[in-house]
């Protein structure tokens, strides 16, 4: 799969921020479901929880196949590594940057210290 | 690498101690000479003449960092807090992340800690950045415990 845009990736952000579509998201951890047994454990129409499925699929958390009548939903566990993953990928790059700026510091510093007496 | 995570969904990127007081690292991280010299860490460079630093709030700090493949990546950011030598908080309009660099005196040299959040417009209040603090853990434990049921093929 593709890797997610900085724009994916933000609207990914944007739709866990739902408390019912993080249920979803955690419901479907169990394994695939339709859009009616998605609705059964929420006080919600059918409809309402389209919604949440659609704003979901399109940034790519989950994906829905088609199974004769059926259109179950499951989740997108390369997506889910991406979104989680940010973090890891921040942390490096700062390390490496402060690698950097300590071997930069480190002859400056050294030059500040011998003015002082 | 262990999240950490503070309730405002805050999450913690680097810390590091700096052999050098907190003027020279405030230095550092304000003026472009310096920035282009370590901004882009050992897998970028920055040209010098690409670092522009406004140095107030609302002010923009700008530069493009090159990749070893020559591919170029402008970067803009808006200071937010700009408190000399303690404190510096940038955003980025285009991600939508905070960055938020703190210097703490320690011993003769510096405590630096690096705090990120990713907040896209409309998770910008406080229930969405509560939420937010979970989420990226939750989201840890489930895909470690979906890639470990896909080893076991039980999915």
């Amino acid at each position: 799969m593709a890797v997610a845009s900085d724009v994916e990736l933000d609207a990914a952000f944007a739709a866990l921020g739902d408390r019912t579509r993080r249920a979803i998201i955690v419901r479907l951890a169990r394994g695939e479901a339709t859009v009616g047994e998605l609705a059964m454990p929420f006080e919600l129409t059918h409809q309402a929880i389209s919604r949440h499925v659609g704003i979901l699929r399109r940034c790519g958390l989950i994906q829905q196949r088609v199974d004769g009548q059926r259109r179950p939903c499951r989740l997108n566990i390369d997506r889910m590594q991406e979104v989680s993953g940010w973090i890891g990928e921040q942390q490096q790059e700062w390390e490496s940057r402060l690698n950097r700026l300590e071997e930069h510091l480190a002859p400056l510093q050294e030059s500040t210290a011998r003015r002082i007496p | 690498m262990t999240t950490s995570i503070t309730p405002d969904g805050d999450q913690l990127i680097a810390t590091r101690r700096l052999d050098a007081d907190p003027a020279l690292v405030w230095e550092a991280f304000t003026t472009p000479e310096h920035l282009a010299a370590f901004w882009g860490g050992h897998h970028a460079t920055v040209p010098a003449d690409s670092v522009a630093v406004d140095l107030r709030v609302g002010g923009t700090f700008a530069l493009e960092t090159r990749g070893a493949d020559g591919s170029r990546h402008p970067l803009r950011f808006r200071y937010e807090v700009i408190d000399a030598p303690r404190r510096l908080v940038l955003t980025e309009p285009n991600t939508g992340i905070t960055t938020d660099i703190r210097l703490q005196p320690s011993g003769s040299g510096t405590a630096v800690t690096v705090h990120q959040r990713r907040l896209p417009p409309d998770l910008r209040t406080e229930q969405a950045r509560t939420g937010l603090a979970g989420i990226l853990e939750r989201l840890d434990d489930l895909v470690r415990a979906l890639a470990s049921d896909q080893r076991s093929g039980t999915q």
